[in-house]
């Protein structure tokens, strides 16, 4: 329609203000899509922390070779029949075999103490698994009650300060994120003001001639879908291009990080349809010219 | 086209309307008039007589001041939004100022008019009235100039080719030939008598004198927003 063409005027008499909009709508909504994808990679990863714990049961270095055992069956007694929990007992060899694959550097003290070495190390049986909190509980105080069990330890005092600080993450994310959209709204808002602006003496022949206030909407509708769309299209492709990079940074960035997913293509396209719609809504309310009698 | 059901009555119907503008004086004055389907009248009165104010009344572009003008029968201070709409859209205006869109080519101007007046889409006959309009007045080689491009005269052409060609049960023309040759004028004035046989309603504002002699019709004159009649035929 004819009208189509009148939603190209802002271009023609305005272009430096919808070609600076395109621009912002393109970034608010990549930082959008951004922060929004952040709350959503953070969730598997707060979930994981928040579940999945290591129990550690200390075993009491005087314990001999057939009270270990029966410590052990009592341990795997209590924590019941699930499958998902991986008991794994470090005895004191196994301990100083890892102590020097990880620190070469103390291999002679090591030798220098001799068979004595074992009688001081620690000997102990972690339970890794997904525990829920009142279980954990649980277990601790089962494990705990054990003859020959000398401590448990868990890594949820660990967890918590983690957990805690990707938890702000997620709640700083979200409210950019609303923030953002605001803006984006608002700015778009006010672009189509100006724009309706533009076609005041438009509007005011087309309703001379008879035409509806939806008619009267349309050059504006038209003109803020135009800018949506092409910022929407922007962020979406900046999102295609760089999303995979993204996640990369992000897992590299902390080993708990790894389970950070990479940036699904669907957000590429609610960035665009996104995009689409703040335009065309904001172009829909933002036209007052039809107003006018 | 919307059917008003009024037969006989009167189409434009203006009682004691007056018009001022912030703290000026009256630009139109008790003004009375009555015109009934098929009628014709000239409007003419000196430069700032008030023609153009009366014209804008009648093309609801803005209310009187005072008084009451009802058209088709409907009182425009208290129609409802969309019988206006379908006042509006039976209505053909062709302002003193033009105003053409000038993103729009000259046939895209007309064709908006005629598509908000009925059909969304141009009917196939719409379209060759508009051609045929068009060519009568000069204009079939620029239709698809840009309407920003062509002369005040071409531009005014334009504008009657707008009012007319969705067919309107009232013409409103506001000195429509006021940038035109003689040969023009005459094309001009012979389209809008045919209109006017075929039963529309015109009120044509000149300030030629000449085109009042040669074209017989009633006419009225305006003086310092004052009405009176100069050449009979019409209740005033
Ligand atoms: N919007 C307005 N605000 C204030 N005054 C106005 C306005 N429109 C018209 N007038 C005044 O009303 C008077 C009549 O103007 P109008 O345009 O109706 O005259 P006219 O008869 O059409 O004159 P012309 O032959 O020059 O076109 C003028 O004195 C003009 O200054
Ligand atoms: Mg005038």
């Amino acid at each position: 329609m004819y009208l189509v063409k009148l939603a190209l005027r802002p271009w023609r008499q305005a272009w430096m203000s919808q070609v600076i909009s395109v621009i912002a709508v393109a970034l608010l909504l990549f930082s959008t899509g951004f922060v929004f994808w952040l709350d959503q990679a953070l969730k598997p990863v707060v979930s994981r922390l928040q579940h999945e714990q290591i129990l550690t049961a200390y075993l009491s270095t005087e314990l001999s070779q057939a009270a270990e055992a029966k410590t052990l069956d009592s341990i795997r007694t209590s924590l019941g029949a699930s499958a998902d929990r991986d008991l794994k007992v470090v005895n004191a060899e196994d301990f100083l075999k890892k102590l020097k694959v990880h620190y070469p550097e103390l291999t002679r003290e090591l030798q220098d103490l001799g068979e004595e070495s074992l009688s001081i190390v620690p000997r102990y049986v972690s339970i890794a698994g997904v525990f829920s909190p009142s279980e954990l509980g649980a277990a601790m105080d089962s494990i705990k009650a054990i003859p020959g069990v000398e401590s448990v330890e868990t890594t949820q005092e660990r967890a918590k300060h983690s957990l805690s600080a990707f938890e702000t993450v997620r709640w700083v994310a979200r409210t950019v994120a609303v923030g953002l959209v605001l803006s984006l709204f608002t700015g778009l808002l006010h672009l189509s003001r100006m724009n309706s602006q533009l076609h005041r003496d438009v509007a005011g022949l087309l309703k001379n001639w008879g035409a509806s206030a939806w008619t009267l909407r349309l050059p504006g509708v038209f003109s803020g879908w135009i800018v949506g769309a092409m910022g929407g299209l922007s962020a979406g492709m900046l999102f295609l291009l760089g999303g995979e990079g993204l996640a990369t940074q992000l897992r590299a960035l902390a080993p708990a990080l790894a389970a950070v997913p990479i940036v699904s293509p669907g957000l590429s396209l609610a960035l665009v349809v996104g995009g689409m719609a703040a335009g065309v809504l904001a172009g829909f309310f933002g036209e007052q010219s039809y107003q006018r009698d | 086209m919307v059917s008003f059901g009024l037969e006989g009555g009167a189409v434009i119907s203006l009682q004691g309307v007056s018009k001022w503008y912030q703290g000026q004086t009256k630009v139109l004055d008790h003004v009375q008039l009555e015109l009934k389907k098929g009628d014709f009248l000239y409007v003419i009165g000196g430069s700032g007589a008030g023609k153009s104010t009366l014209l804008s009344l009648l093309a609801t572009e803005e209310l009187p001041s005072s008084g009451k003008i009802s058209l088709f029968g409907y009182d425009l201070a208290t129609v409802s939004p969309s019988t206006l709409r379908a006042i509006r859209q039976s209505l053909g205006y062709v302002p003193q100022n033009i105003r053409l869109i000038p993103d729009l080519t000259v046939f895209e101007n007309v064709a908006i008019s005629v598509s908000l007046a009925g059909s969304r889409v141009l009917k196939k006959e719409s379209r060759a009235r508009i051609l045929e309009l068009l060519d009568v007045l000069g204009l079939a080689g620029k239709k698809d100039k840009a309407a920003s491009s062509l002369s005040g005269g071409e531009a005014q052409r334009v504008a009657v080719v707008r009012a007319l060609a969705r067919s309107p049960e009232v013409l409103i023309a506001d000195e429509p030939t006021g940038s035109q040759d003689r040969d023009f004028t005459w094309t001009l004035m012979d389209l809008f008598m045919r209109s006017n046989v075929a039963a529309t309603t015109v009120v044509v504002a000149t300030h030629d004198r000449e085109i009042v002699r040669r074209v017989r019709k009633p006419s009225a004159l305006l003086k310092a927003g004052r009405m009176s009649v100069e050449d009979g035929l019409c209740t005033l």
